[in-house]
């Protein structure tokens, strides 16, 4: 395969696999699964459970996953700055690692875009110099 | 989102790479020296060869020297990582702890496969060969 055509494969894994995990966290906010805590009942998580379900799945499946992705950026800049920020200056110290790398991936996602189709153009590098 | 934000996608992508980079570095630089937080250096070899791993594939990849192969090893002690210490306690990410794992994992796999991009060494290298001062 030509290296265009690994690069396209490699970021279709990395979109379906990290919206996925991101649409997780909703259910989990959303329905307690996965895993066994009670589902959420401040509004403020529950708003946080739905943004994370729909955008999640949008950028999953590549519709609207521009639009998704920039949402579900700004989400996690305002989760980071909620809770975790506080407990120090390091995201792996103060357990916002995951808010940040997700905020920052769906950021350059939102300015990349992601198709459905393995064939789509925003799929694959329109130029060797863009990402 | 795409047609407003198109332009910057090589920028986002650059910031990705180096925040990313720095804070699987981090990773790193906790089990060879305990910092940053404050659990103790690891003692185990297994850990140590990780730690190293996380540290210079980390570095490298931030300031995107050899970033390919770099975040290709990184890719693999990730993927390793999972199966060994995340996926015996369950096959969900958000439940086994391996989440960050899993990320890393693939975050790594498409800049093995795409390259650093701009504001990456490897990019002026590029550049300075094909227009030598």
């Amino acid at each position: 395969m030509s290296r265009d055509r690994w690069s396209s494969v490699a970021f279709i894994l990395l979109r379906v696999a990290a919206g996925v995990m991101f649409a997780m966290h909703g259910t989990q906010k959303l329905l307690g699964w996965p895993g066994t805590k009670a589902p959420a009942t401040a509004a403020l998580a529950i708003t946080a459970g739905w943004i994370e379900v729909v955008t999640g799945v949008l950028i999953a499946i590549g519709l609207f996953a521009g639009w998704a992705a920039f949402i579900a950026s700004g989400t996690m800049a305002v989760a980071y700055f909620l809770p975790h920020a506080g407990g120090g200056v390091f995201p792996i110290v103060n357990r916002g690692e995951l808010a940040v790398l997700y905020c920052f991936l769906w950021l350059w996602i939102a300015a990349r875009g992601a198709r459905w189709n393995l064939s789509g153009d925003s799929n694959r590098s329109s130029s060797s110099s863009s990402a | 989102m795409e047609r407003y934000l198109g332009h910057l996608a090589p920028r986002f992508y650059a910031l990705l790479r180096i925040v990313a980079g720095i804070l699987f570095a981090m990773h790193g630089t906790q089990k060879l020296f305990g910092f940053p937080g404050d659990q103790p250096a690891a003692g185990e070899t297994l850990m140590v060869l990780a730690g190293v791993i996380e540290t210079f594939g980390g570095i490298l990849i931030a300031v995107g020297y050899m970033a390919s192969p770099a975040a290709f090893v990184c890719s693999g002690e990730m993927a390793v990582a999972f199966f060994m210490a995340h996926a015996p306690k369950g096959p969900i990410p958000l439940l086994n702890g391996g989440e960050v794992a899993v990320l890393y994992c693939f975050l790594w796999l498409f800049v093995a496969a795409h390259g650093a991009g701009i504001w990456s060494i490897d990019q002026s290298q590029k550049n300075a060969a094909e227009a030598p001062l």
